[in-house]
């Protein structure tokens, strides 16, 4: 789960907390769809921040794992490791290194799809 | 080289890289009683290059703002005279880092660019664990390396042997430069600090954001650039030189009390804002 700032929402992501105006009232509900139209409505009501569902930061997400051939996975991950001094029982270190491995991941994913693109227009 | 030999540089005040002038000036003017929005935006304005950039990093994602901001006026009534000169001061750093011949092996412009982005990383940080002085704390972050700046350009021959037994060796820069030099950038950093007048929190923030040393007192302002500064090494945002990313200490995360699980969103806004900022900085 993100606590994520308004400006930074974008279309289709989910609640995952009720959102309420300054009165009280509640606005939204937890699983409603954010839509171009109700992140204007937020804004307009003062609201800066709201809780949209998320992932955890250290897991690679199951689409890129399908996509890459699990040595190529273990070879990023084994860079990224030589790119951090060791560390250990250190949570934040831990979470960020999980993030770098994850984005990284992600990066050669999009760009296997990329390379699968070109090859079958070709 | 020793202390002293250090602390005769930095008196050296005809060859010293000096603040610039429009911050300088803008920094005396907010401490005289009767400033006005007029006159901080003559100063500004005095600057075309500098008024162009302050007008587009308002109106970017950096603040978000709802309207478009048309003058530096309005800019300044919105953000807060504090808020325009940390702007003015991102955008003229560049110019002040690139203004002295350093040391080859030193990358200058990637070396801003690491500045920038430990301090927009700070002031991310720092607005998550609601901090008081978020503006305070992105000079912080954007002058936290600024040691580097003077062994860059002094010590050009020893700083580059530093800048060799970081890359070859894989050893942190401070460790290095104690060895090769004596001492490190955070102490050389903050006797230039001190000769540029900059406020105490300032000057804690650049000499203690290694925090090496386990007795200095961790603030929650020294917390946000120490783990600032780690967030843009791990996500290659510039590079200050270093060729790992440190270890960061334990108690820094602890004192900001922020939840683990929002450090994804903050390294994606960090990247966002970092992206943003830096385009029109250097245009």
């Amino acid at each position: 789960m993100s606590r994520i700032n308004l400006n930074d929402v974008e279309d289709g992501m989910v609640l995952l907390s009720e959102v309420s105006n300054k009165h009280g009232n509640v606005m939204l509900k937890p699983g409603d769809k954010l839509t171009d139209k109700t992140i204007m409505l937020l804004k307009s009501w003062g609201i800066t921040e709201v809780d949209i569902e998320g992932n955890d930061g250290d897991v690679v997400e199951g689409k890129d794992k399908d996509i890459l051939n699990p040595d190529i996975i273990a070879s990023i991950e084994k860079e990224v490791k030589e790119q951090f001094f060791d560390f250990t029982d250190n949570p934040f270190m831990e979470r960020l290194y999980g993030i770098v491995k994850k984005s990284k991941v992600k990066c050669a994913a999009e760009a296997t799809i990329g390379n699968s693109d070109e090859t079958e227009s070709n | 080289m020793k202390p002293n030999q250090i602390d005769r540089i930095i008196r050296r005040v005809d060859r010293l890289p000096t603040l610039p002038i429009i911050y300088t000036k803008l920094t005396r003017l907010l401490q005289a009683p009767n400033t006005t929005v007029q006159t901080v935006g003559n100063i500004i304005a005095e600057d075309q290059a500098i008024a162009v950039k302050v007008l587009r990093l308002v109106n970017s994602a950096f603040y978000g703002l709802p309207h478009k901001i048309g003058s530096l006026k309005h800019a300044i009534v919105l953000l807060g005279l504090n808020q325009v000169k940390n702007l003015v001061l991102a955008t003229s750093t560049l110019q002040m880092f690139q203004e002295f011949k350093s040391a080859e092996a030193f990358d200058m412009k990637k070396f801003w660019e690491h500045s920038v982005g430990c301090a927009i990383a700070a002031k991310v940080l720092a607005e998550t664990a609601h901090l008081g002085s978020p503006d305070d704390i992105f000079s912080g972050g954007l002058l936290h390396d600024v040691g580097k700046l003077i062994h860059a350009i002094y010590l050009d021959e020893a700083f580059t042997a530093v800048i060799a037994d970081v890359q070859e060796n894989e050893v942190p820069m401070i460790e290095s430069e104690k060895k090769i030099l004596g001492y490190d950038h955070s102490y050389t950093g903050r006797e230039l600090a001190a000769r540029w007048s900059l406020s105490q929190g300032t000057i804690e923030m650049i000499a203690h954001h290694h925090l090496s040393d386990s007795s200095a007192r961790i603030t929650k302002e020294i917390a946000a650039v120490h783990i600032g500064d780690i967030i843009c090494i791990a996500l290659g945002l510039g590079s200050g030189g270093e060729k790992k990313v440190p270890v960061a200490n334990t108690k820094a995360w602890d004192i900001l009390d922020i939840d683990l699980s929002r450090l994804d969103y903050i390294v994606t806004r960090i990247e966002k804002l970092f992206r943003e900022s830096v385009s029109i900085l250097e245009s």
